[in-house]
């Protein structure tokens, strides 16, 4: 007969999610000074924001928040012709509709923190006009799709626009004819 | 067949390059611009009401041991610590705000130096989750705070180019290379270095690092007025002012010894109580022990 030690036949489910449990936390976490209030913090990072934000707009003479020029100042700012500027700064963002929101895989509720740990740093709190289908993770329409540029051999100026096109089929370029 | 993985955990550095270290202009550079990221006026006295400096010493430590628990590269502590002594030199903070501000802190100078930056996950997880990871957004009012001013100066950016200029071998200037930066490290703890120049605080510890080990070698090429001539040389560094820089290195070390020494017999006490209790509770509540039955 094998000699096998009963106590380490593989355990049930419920077994192992204990003995995972029971895993000693690295000796570096723990909480120093006390619990947070985490409203006051939020007050006080909103307030820090809107001095930033104050600061900005007085430096530069332009209202950030509504993205209007302010009256009078250093500055004087004017309008131009979108045909003018480069393309990226008329394209639509792609994939980053501030309604869509995409769940993370693990049980972290910050959904607007990736893997690597980066910020999303628009942070808007939904509101309650927001549809509740819109909360749900969605699949994205094929314009957002990245792999639809790079299927396309041509692009024009105005294929780039802000309204969603249905993919082009991919053109084959013209090869020359034997004479 | 079997598949193996050749990829190493290691960090893959670059070699030194001699047009950096063996030219005198580059050091000249770190000398002049240093000044800019060490923190005005002992912020204390001054700014501070709510924190104390244990309070800092806490986070410091704590910091630290995160560092050291992902295995962070050397530069990041110090330039976080820089991060958390310019951000309290300007910004009156509350004392419940002080951990997340050591997170935030981290977060920012392993996104600088690291190859693989602190997730924000993780760094929730070592404030045993006091603070979550949307909070860490916080790091935005620090970038405005600092002037994104985030490349600063730190006692490691001179380790090299003092021992290229030190007459040791490779394996011996390891050595003292290894415990240099044990001691940065240490002096980035420490208030009272908070006001130094980095390259004050790198070259204490080269001299500090240099005695200690040649303390206990027979082997006395370089020693005391002149290791500390020419280390005053390499950075233009006012002698007695280097030299009570590496005194006082030199007794925090002590004092931290003696500090961890007595932890450790503390836990080796507690250790000992806990097993009393716990030899009752191994003892098998069987006849026959279960966990000695062979089939």
């Amino acid at each position: 007969m094998s000699n096998v030690r009963l106590s380490n036949g593989s355990p049930t489910l419920e077994r192992m999610e204990a003995r995972l449990s029971d895993q000693p936390k690295p000796s570096a976490c723990r909480n120093l000074f006390g619990p947070v209030d985490h409203e006051e913090l939020k007050k006080d990072f909103q307030r820090q924001l809107r001095t930033m934000e104050d600061a900005s707009a007085e430096a530069w003479n332009f209202d950030f928040s509504t993205h209007t020029p302010r009256a009078d100042g250093r500055y004087q700012w004017e309008a131009l012709d979108i045909r003018s500027v480069p393309g990226f700064y008329s394209r639509s963002e792609r994939g980053k509709g501030s309604d869509i929101h995409i769940s993370s895989s693990g049980n972290n509720n910050d959904n607007n923190v990736d893997v690597n740990g980066n910020h999303d740093c628009r942070v808007t709190e939904q509101s309650a006009e927001t549809p509740e289908t819109l909360r749900e993770p969605r699949k994205r329409s094929s314009c957002l799709d990245s792999s639809c540029q790079s299927k396309r051999s041509h692009i024009c100026v105005d294929e780039v626009t802000r309204t969603p096109r249905k993919p082009k089929k991919p053109r084959k370029p013209l090869s020359p004819t034997p004479t | 067949m079997e598949l193996f993985c050749l990829e190493k955990d290691t960090v893959v550095r670059a070699q030194k390059d001699p047009n950096i270290f063996c030219d005198e202009r580059v050091l000249q550079s770190l000398l002049t611009v240093e000044d800019r990221y060490v923190p005005q006026g002992p912020y204390f006295k001054c700014v501070q009401k709510d924190i104390q400096p244990f309070m800092r010493k806490m986070v410091a430590t704590w910091m630290l041991e995160v560092c050291e628990e992902e295995k962070c590269e050397d530069d990041v502590f110090p330039l976080a610590m820089n991060y958390l002594d310019r951000f309290l030199a300007a910004v009156p903070t509350r004392k419940c705000y002080l951990q997340l501000l050591g997170a935030v802190c981290l977060f920012l100078a392993s996104k600088l130096k690291a190859c693989q930056p602190l997730s924000a996950r993780k760094l929730c997880m070592y404030t045993d989750n006091s603070i979550t990871s949307q909070q860490l957004l916080w790091e935005l009012v620090v970038l405005s705070k600092l002037k994104w001013n985030l490349a600063a100066i730190t006692p490691l950016d001179f380790i090299e180019h003092i021992l290229h200029k030190l007459p040791f071998h490779e394996d011996r200037l390891t050595l003292i290379r290894k415990h240099t930066q044990t001691f940065i490290a240490l002096c980035a703890t420490d208030h009272s270095f908070t006001m130094y120049p980095p390259s004050m605080i790198a070259t204490g510890c080269v001299g500090a690092a240099v005695c200690g080990l040649q303390s206990s070698q027979s082997n006395q090429s370089l020693w005391g007025d002149n290791l500390m001539e020419l280390l005053a040389k390499i950075t233009n560094t006012e002698l007695d002012c280097l030299k009570s820089c590496q005194e006082q290195i030199e007794q925090l070390l002590t004092d931290s010894l003696k500090e961890s020494q007595q932890q450790h017999q503390q836990q080796q006490q507690d250790g000992r109580a806990s097993n009393k209790g716990t030899q009752s509770q191994n003892l098998s509540c069987t006849p026959t022990d279960v966990r000695d039955v062979n089939l």
